[in-house]
């Protein structure tokens, strides 16, 4: 509670900052708001991929079942899908260093993600069909052949 | 001020996205998360060579498509498609390995049903 009010005031703080600095000579007025807003949007992303990251640091967010499916054992699908994510985005993140501008994502890295995803899904769709055949009841037969009610 | 911000925030995704990924790989050396089971086989007994191969596949590809960026990091290079056709089938090996005995058990609690 006390962190959203922290993050709330100082968002505040912010744009009364950014209104009240000046931006230079001829600075229109939507200008300044979209930057206004564009710095607050940033701060708040900061403060919430900063808060994560410690709590995955401190162990607040568990990582232990990251990549285990449903029996405790770990997912080569989920591996996968880690892997590719990591690399891709890192990728993604070098090359917007180099040209500073976003880059076009080329059809065939958006395939090859899919494929690790799509490894995921049917993963994820096998296990659950497992998982739902091991929990369904076996009705019984009595002695006269018919199925007993549950 | 735009060219500012785009640098700011070009900036502060790189130290969130290096501190996720030094967190991530901290608790994978660390032990923190679970690995185990891995290679294991569907019945739990032993090593499947159809997980090794798609694990050996999986980091293969991604340090080829790794070792392309850096070579030349101006822009998002096409995968060849020979990356595309091996991570594929390795993906049919393992999908099927998976799908192939569900479908056998289904069919065959059908033909006992009958």
């Amino acid at each position: 509670m006390i962190t959203r009010y922290a993050t709330v005031v100082i968002a505040l703080a912010v744009i009364a900052a950014l209104l009240l600095v000046p931006l230079g000579e001829g600075t229109q007025p939507l200008d300044r708001l979209k930057v206004s807003v564009g710095y607050v949007l940033l701060f708040l992303l900061l403060v919430l991929g900063l808060q994560i990251c410690i709590y995955v640091a401190t162990g607040k967010i568990n990582l232990e079942f990251l990549i285990c499916d449903s029996a405790g054992y770990a997912s080569m699908g989920r591996f996968q899908l880690l892997v590719f994510t990591f690399v891709v985005a890192l990728s993604f993140f070098l090359v917007v260093l180099d040209k500073k501008a976003l880059p076009d994502v080329p059809a065939s890295v958006l395939t090859l993600l899919g494929i690790s995803a799509s490894t995921f899904a049917v993963s994820k769709s096998v296990d659950a069909s497992e998982k739902a055949d091991e929990e369904k009841p076996k009705p019984k037969d009595d002695a006269n052949g018919k199925k007993e009610q549950p | 001020m735009l060219d500012l911000l785009f640098g700011f925030t070009v900036k502060t995704s790189v130290l969130l996205f290096v501190a996720m990924a030094a967190i991530v790989a901290g608790r994978f050396l660390a032990g923190g998360c679970r690995m185990r089971g891995l290679l294991r086989d569907a019945d739990g007994r032993g090593h499947s060579p159809i997980r090794l191969q798609m694990l050996v596949f999986t980091l293969f590809g991604a340090m080829q498509y790794l070792a392309m960026v850096v070579k030349d990091p101006t822009r998002l290079p096409e995968p060849p498609a020979e990356l595309l056709t091996m991570v594929g089938g390795s993906h049919a090996f393992f999908m099927g390995s998976k799908v192939v005995p569900l479908f056998v058990s289904i069919l065959s609690a059908r033909m006992n049903k009958k």
